[in-house]
């Protein structure tokens, strides 16, 4: 009896323990965090990690986080980093890229390892979008268009900034092995044109107007086309690269000079001026003086072009937040009396004379030669600067603000919190005699992107404007030799701007006038970086990236208000300090750290 | 209140008075109380010594793994107010590290056999190792506060043959602890109870106002370019000097002179061979080192603690059942200036807050607490005018476990199911005022004095904890042949406060087959088959073999009755462990790495005129299927040695190779796109070895003992996945876990290092922390390139988790008195000065300390020159990114030795005794912690184990053991 009640128990034990088994070590129910199934078990989720890429891909050099640093690329973006602002304070990020160069230790314009976190979070959900049960099968298939295009951008980036980078298909387990090597400049290319066209094939040409800011057909068209402006420029379309790279010369040189990238540009080009005129864009025009006549409405027309939400010339644009002042991408852009956030931190950006020289006079005649230069004998009176600045182009009045300027001249006019009397900040770098010390102010200050803006502290920045369509085809056109379809495209933006036409035929003095447009027309827009080495300018150490910085500097009455006209006395153009420049900064760097793991070949020179 | 009052005065009643009771009513008991003076048959032990394990205890003859154990007589050799205390030098391979004096927060570091990983490291390589207490897990916290009366032995399993059976909890060591039981035999009844005064080992207290004074000028001097600009004028010197000025000592006024504790306990034990029982009470009472009373609306920080335990076993058939039941109420109570419930804030404004900032109250009245917005909180204020909080913690372990002998299948064999039950709850009380500040009768801050309000009693967390084993054993003898072997099923299922933790859920089956033949050759195979939560499915199982063995070459016929040789015996462990993820702080969900997470990222913006924020999700750290268990395969040989009856000796030595330490990989490329990545790639190596050794003996009446006991540990990290550096020197791989790295100090930069317009000299390097004066921190420049960063950074020292730790000591006993000493120390270590918040002067509005007054300084036209005497860095009031930089300058050597323990006790002689109808009598004095030596106490005046906050204590008890 006793063995039996033992055996019994034995056998009762075993089982009862054998069948708890196999559940009792499920993952217990953590609550909140949502893991890759739970986010893409419903429309809700997955929908926000769409969004997610949209914020991973699309702050390329506008606020990307450098590396070694929580502080962002730039006070006013890029534009640090050329000849269009001065550096800002010694603690802006910036500011050490333009007094000591890039290095690969994170002193660049972008965060290289952020490149392929953009892209791994848009192949993620390629790869999973179609799991989630409730997303109709047309919903699905925008989505994987537009995570392909977002790539496809972000490949764009890397494509002008590194040259040939590695190429990512997918998103890699930890088991992958991932040992990617950089792909050659060509397989590269091959590889963005793939993407796009991808992407054009499934995406819608509008969003509802709840969802614009998303990627539509034109959008992608446009990086496409881009992408190939930059493939045919002389930097890439070349037989010898800029700096010699060894075996590794195909990651940063196509080895050839083919005029037929300068076609490709043109087809892609062209294609997105159909779009754009099939599906409502256009530029903005509003004078009706048609081709070859100046536009008496280019004030009104190219700050509407720029600044307001959702106009009809803008193919894709970067929305910033609304709500957060204290965006610190915002904040650096806005520099009215509404922007409360850091009314100091945007000091010492003032636009650069090396720039300033860029702009027309409205009567469409070059002033660049009859601005004061550092070294001239004396200073010149202050009504010299009012008078000659008040004599300049429009897109030179939308674009900045200046001591001593009319206010009713102002892009808010009547607005007592965007005019020089009311501003609160200095414009002008100033003394009580010459020469001085004082630098950052510039010649002027940037208003651009905030025409009739009034309180409103967000903005757009402007990503595709078909500006840069019309500027595109002019240079492509020039440089395959068609001068008329050149002078036709450039025509459009410069009369559009107010300016009568351009006539130059000669290919070279057309370069530089397209080169100049494009200057003064992107102002601020994040590409003159890139183009100013893309197109391999040869005053870029002197002039452009580096060399000399020059500012007008101001003689006033010592009054409280500097930048009232009846305060300004004299001025004078200065040099301030210098800029470095080194022939290796064509490319940015590699992150050492990525080179140190072996898989990555480092550009030439750093 | 009120209520809590009663209890403690019933208590105190019922130990104080009714007690005596006791003394005329109950027969005297005569019982083999083993007491820590009898020392006359130590070697004999051995024989009888029971070495507790996992699953079975083993004896001294086929125990196969390194086991160190204290028993409960020794753990009475050091009166502490905390168990962790008293371990100081008791057991072989623990390092123990002195914690803050707190009540209730006192608890020592335990290490086990240095640092095996950097995966967990707990807390800066202490309290990785799980605590046992009757064969199940506990919270830690629940060990830290166990009485002593409770505990019958705490051992410390440290090698493969006594890991394995933990599996993937045994990588780090276990302390295993084993509770007071029944004893077979009469009623026996035994009383304690101690009372001790405790101390601040050490404080090291600021300048006073004209030392500090003096200071500043010379660093504000400093920061105005080298130009003499005091702040404080002579005048004010004047007056700090002769006393007139404010000069405020305000240790002095915060402190007052002790941390008085008690403790008592009542136990009850006996039965027979059916049923045993054991009956225990005990009451513990600590007061904090403020000088303040307790009130209604004020409060010293102060500790009691209840226990109550019992436990009964019961043999009926072929069963046996054994019911164990522990309470505990740990009630704390402290003025309402805390963090996480210590008062680490009032010993940080103590430690920063110079002497001449104001008088303690403002007004003649002493109604008026002083303060300004720099130093807003006054001392004194904080700790009279903020109320108190309170919390209790309530514990209630349960276990049950019931035995079927089953002889009737076969001899030897038997089953086994237990249960434990662990739960803990944390409740919080708070009795709240504010108080508003002044000077010169004028409020400083927004603060308003007001009246006191009491809270709600508020739950903060708790822990329930259900454990079971069912095991199958069989044990059994055929002639020279013994084999014990057991297998075992274990289940835990945790449920507690944090987020992340909420569940935890473990499996276990283990097994252990101990073979010895003829008490000569012993063979030991052990497993365990573990599988946790935390892992993929079909990634959750682990196999953990280890394999041992043992000879007592003494038993052999050459040298069985030899003289000299009592025992010689000869261990070997080999075998692998497990470490699981749990603790590892990373993102939310650092236990479900296999899992791609998401987070909430930014706002992406949609729309024009009124744009649309759209939430993001963000894939967090890159998922990683394979993630598992760290593992650790132990290697240990070990022997035993016992020479003329006399001399014991016991020495190990180990090695323990970590592989699969779960590691951020810092060498994957970035196209990743993702570079939080964990992986199974970290290795570590850790070894040393153990010594201990007594010599006991007896001469006429005199029986004495001397003990030593050395423990060494040495690591090296071999892998780590370090983002790669610029130089090899730079580099954590290589060097042992917590080595400070960082720049080499090779003395202060003079004024001829610099050109006239402040810059440095050509060819001297420049740093790159920002410009450097005269009388700033030089540092090598290791890769030659002119600069100074994060490139010239190299090993500096060793690290703070000491490489040695030894005791030794003795005891002397003679008619009744016995006398005991333990001094216990440990070297190889540094310490970085910078963490000792006692360091930098004047630095966010600081304090200066004397380490200070040797600052390099030149005013000659003041008549203060210390450029060639220097031995400190030139004075600041800003923050100097140079100076502070982790450096040799910083790092210094850690080495010290305490005298841990004196105690003196005298026991009444048996004869005189009996009449009273007791067994035994003996009252004693003792001092722990009564003297150090230290270079960092000598030189720097800092603690060598105690750098900040509340101090370490030393105490002078005096008490009381009585036996019926």
């Amino acid at each position: 009896m006793k063995k039996k009640l033992i055996y019994l128990m034995i056998f009762g034990l075993i089982i009862g323990t054998y069948s708890c088994e196999d559940t009792f070590l499920q993952v217990p129910n953590v609550s909140g965090t949502a893991n890759l199934t739970m986010v893409y078990s419903d429309s809700v989720n997955a929908f926000q990690a769409v969004m997610q890429c949209y914020d991973l891909s699309m702050v390329q050099g506008i606020g990307s986080p450098a590396v070694n640093s929580s502080t962002y690329v730039g006070r006013g973006c890029l534009g640090t980093l050329t000849d269009e602002l001065c550096r800002g304070y010694s603690w802006d990020q910036n500011y050490a890229n333009f007094s000591l160069g890039f290095d690969a230790n994170g002193h660049t314009d972008d965060n290289y390892g952020l490149n392929f976190t953009a892209i791994r979070a848009n192949w993620l959900v390629a790869e999973n979008i179609d799991r989630v049960p409730d997303m109709s099968a047309t919903g699905k298939g925008y989505i994987k268009a537009e995570v392909e295009g977002l790539n496809a951008y972000r490949y764009m980036g890397m494509f002008y900034r590194y040259g040939g980078v590695p190429i990512i298909t997918k998103s890699f387990l930890p088991t992958d092995n991932s040992t990617v090597p950089r792909a050659s400049l060509d397989s590269t290319l091959n590889y963005i044109l793939q993407l796009c066209d991808n992407s054009i094939a499934g995406l819608p040409d509008t969003w509802p107007a709840n969802q614009s800011g998303r990627l539509t057909k034109g959008a992608v068209m446009s990086i496409k086309a881009r992408v190939l402006e930059y493939a045919a420029r002389p930097l890439f379309n070349s037989a010898t690269p800029y700096l010699d790279n060894g075996s590794h010369n195909n990651l940063i040189c196509f080895g050839n000079v083919d005029p037929n990238r300068w076609q490709a540009a043109i087809t892609a080009n062209e294609a997105v001026l159909t779009w754009a005129s099939q599906n409502g864009y256009a530029l903005i025009n509003t004078g009706g003086a048609g081709v070859n006549s100046p536009n008496p409405n280019a004030f009104a027309d190219y700050g509407t072009a720029t600044s307001t939400p959702g106009n009809q010339e803008v193919i894709l644009a970067y929305k910033m937040d609304f709500q957060n002042v204290a965006n610190i991408i915002v904040r650096n852009f806005n520099y009215s009396n509404y922007q409360t956030a850091s009314r100091w931190d945007v000091a010492l950006n003032g636009t650069l004379f090396n720039f300033f020289t860029n702009y027309y006079n409205a009567d469409g005649t070059d002033p660049s030669q009859s601005w004061p230069h550092p070294g001239d004998a004396a200073p010149r009176p202050a009504t010299d600067y009012t008078s000659r600045t008040a004599a300049l182009e429009p897109r030179f009045h939308d674009d900045q603000v200046g001591p001593g300027f009319d206010p009713s001249y102002s892009t808010n006019p009547g607005d007592a919190n965007w005019n020089v009397n009311g501003w609160g900040l200095d414009l002008d770098n100033h003394s009580a005699s010459f020469p001085n010390g004082s630098y950052g102010l510039g010649c002027s200050y940037s208003v651009k992107f905030y025409y009739h803006a009034g309180s409103r502290l967000w903005m757009e920045l402007p990503l595709f404007r078909l500006s840069e369509t019309y500027l595109n085809l002019a240079e492509a056109y020039n440089e395959v030799g068609n001068t008329s379809k050149a002078l036709e495209n450039l025509n459009v933006v410069h009369n559009r701007a107010g300016l009568p036409s351009v006539t130059v035929s000669d290919q070279t003095q057309l370069r530089a006038i397209i080169q100049r447009e494009w200057a003064i027309e992107f102002f601020l827009e994040g590409q003159r970086l890139f183009q100013i080495k893309h197109w391999k300018l040869a005053n870029i150490g002197t002039q452009l990236l580096g060399g000399p910085v020059m500012e007008f500097q101001f003689k006033v009455t010592g009054a409280s208000n500097n930048n009232l006209a009846s305060h300004l006395v004299s001025y004078w153009s200065a040099i301030t300090y210098s800029k470095y420049w080194n022939a290796r900064m064509f490319l940015d760097p590699i992150l050492q750290s990525e080179i140190n793991k072996q898989i990555a070949v480092q550009n030439p020179g750093y | 209140m009120i209520k809590r009052n009663i209890f403690i005065i019933t208590s105190c009643i019922f130990i104080g008075l009714i007690f005596p009771a006791f003394f005329s009513c109950l027969m005297a008991q005569q019982t083999d109380f083993i007491t820590k003076s009898d020392s006359s048959d130590v070697s004999l032990l051995k024989q009888g010594i029971t070495i507790p394990g996992s699953l079975f205890n083993t004896s001294q003859v086929n125990n196969t793994g390194a086991v160190s154990t204290v028993s409960s007589q020794d753990l009475y050799n050091t009166n502490t107010p905390g168990i962790t205390n008293t371990l100081y030098g008791t057991l072989s391979g623990l390092t123990v590290n002195q914690g803050t004096g707190e009540p209730g927060s006192d608890q020592a570091n335990l290490g086990i056999r240095g640092i095996g990983t950097y995966g967990n490291v707990g807390n800066g390589g202490y309290n990785t190792s799980l605590i046992y207490v009757d064969g199940f897990q506990v919270d830690p916290n629940y060990f830290y506060n166990m009485p002593q009366s409770e505990i019958e032995s705490i051992s410390v399993l440290k090698d493969a043959a006594s890991l394995v059976t933990f599996g993937m909890n045994g990588a780090n060591g276990v302390i295993w602890v084993i509770t007071k039981k029944g004893v077979v035999g009469k009623p026996q009844m035994s009383f304690n109870f101690m009372s001790g005064i405790g101390s601040p080992e050490n404080i090291n207290k600021p300048l006073n106002s004209y030392g500090y004074a003096t200071l500043y000028n010379q660093a504000i001097s400093n920061d105005h370019g080298n130009v003499w600009s005091p702040y404080y004028s002579p005048t004010q010197l004047q007056a700090y000097q002769n006393g007139t000025g404010t000069n405020v000592d305000w240790y002095k006024q915060v402190l007052g002179n002790s941390s008085p504790y008690s403790k008592g306990n009542l136990k009850f034990t006996g039965g027979d061979v059916n049923t045993q029982y054991n009956i225990l009470f005990d009451y513990f009472n600590q007061q904090g080192l403020y000088n303040v009373g307790n009130s209604a609306s004020t409060s010293n920080e102060q500790l009691n603690k209840y226990s109550l335990g019992g436990n009964i076993a019961f043999k009926w058939n072929i069963f046996e059942a054994k019911i164990d039941i522990n309470t505990r109420l740990e009630d704390r109570q402290t003025p309402n200036y805390t963090s996480n419930f210590s008062t680490t804030p009032i010993w940080n404004n103590l430690a920063s807050y110079p002497n001449n900032i104001y008088p303690v109250y403002d007004d003649v009245l002493h109604q008026n607490y002083s303060g300004t917005t720099t130093y807003p909180n006054n001392p004194v204020g904080s700790l009279n005018g903020l109320g108190w909080q309170s919390n209790e913690t309530r514990y209630l372990v349960s276990n049950f476990s019931l035995k079927e002998n089953l002889d009737a299948v076969t001899k030897g064999l038997y089953l086994n199911e237990s249960f434990s039950y662990f739960s803990n709850s944390l409740s919080t009380y708070n009795k709240t005022a504010t108080y508003a500040r002044y000077i010169n009768g004028q409020t400083t801050t927004t603060d308003k004095t007001t009246p006191i309000v009491a809270s709600s009693l508020a739950a903060n967390s708790q822990e329930d904890w259900k454990q079971s084993n069912l095991t199958l054993g069989y044990d059994n003898q055929f002639g020279k042949n013994h084999l014990t072997s057991v297998v075992n099923y274990y289940a835990s299922d945790f449920r507690g406060e944090y987020s992340n933790y909420i569940d935890q859920t473990s499996e276990n089956i283990s097994g252990r087959f101990n073979y010895t033949y003829d008490n000569r050759y012993v063979g030991e195979i052990g497993f365990s088959y573990f599988g946790y939560d935390a892992y993929a499915p079909g990634n959750q199982w682990d196999l953990y073999p280890a394999i041992s063995g043992a000879w007592i070459v003494s038993n052999e016929s050459f040298l069985k009755n030899n003289p000299v040789v009592s025992l010689l015996k000869l261990r070997a462990s080999y075998g692998k462990t497990g470490e699981n993820l749990t603790g590892l702080g990373i993102y939310n969900n650092g236990r479900y790495l296999y899992q791609q997470y998401y987070g909430g990222g930014g706002s992406f913006y949609t729309g024009n005129s009124t744009p649309v924020s759209n939430s993001t999700l963000n894939p967090l750290y890159l998922a990683n299927t394979k993630i598992g268990p760290e593992t650790s395969v132990k290697y240990n040989v070990g022997l035993d040695l016992t020479l003329l009856k006399k001399i014991d000796v016991s020495m190990d030595a180990f090695m323990d190779k970590r592989s699969g330490i779960v590691t951020l990989d810092n060498a994957i490329p970035a196209d990743y796109g993702n570079n939080i990545l964990y992986s199974n790639i970290g290795r570590m190596t850790n070894k040393g070895f153990e010594v201990t050794a007594s010599y006991s003996d007896k001469v006429g009446e005199v029986s004495y003992k001397v003990t030593g006991m050395a423990s060494y540990n040495q690591n090296t990290i071999d892998y780590m996945a370090e983002t790669p550096t610029a130089f090899p020197y730079n580099a954590q791989t290589g060097q042992a876990y917590g080595t400070p790295i960082g720049l080499v100090a090779t003395g202060f930069y003079q004024t001829t290092d610099f050109n006239p317009n402040g810059t440095l000299k050509s060819g001297i390097a420049v740093p790159a922390f920002g410009p450097v004066q005269p009388g700033d921190i030089r540092y090598k420049d290791l890769n030659g390139d002119g600069k100074i960063d994060q490139t010239d950074v190299t090993a500096l020292g060793k690290p703070l988790f000491p490489e040695l730790t030894y005791s030794f000591g003795g005891k002397v006993a003679y008619k009744g008195f016995d006398l005991n000493v333990l001094f216990q120390g440990s070297g190889d270590a540094t310490v970085n000065l910078l963490s000792s918040n006692q360091t930098i002067p004047f630095v966010n509005n600081g304090t200066a300390y004397a380490n200070a007054l040797g600052a390099w300084a030149y005013y000659p036209e003041q008549g203060i020159d210390t450029r060639a005497t220097a031995t400190f860095p030139r004075l600041t009031t800003l923050g100097n990114a140079n100076n502070y930089q982790t450096n040799s300058f910083w790092i210094k050597n850690n080495d010290f030795i305490r005298l841990r323990n004196v105690e003196l006790g005298y026991s009444i002689p048996a004869e005189l005794i009996k009449k009273v109808n007791f067994s035994k009598l003996r009252l004693f004095v003792s001092a722990t912690n009564p003297i150090t030596w230290s270079s960092l106490l000598k030189n720097y005046n800092i603690d060598p184990e105690s750098y900040n906050g509340y101090p370490a204590l030393k105490c002078i008890n005096l008490g009381i053991t009585a036996n019926f």
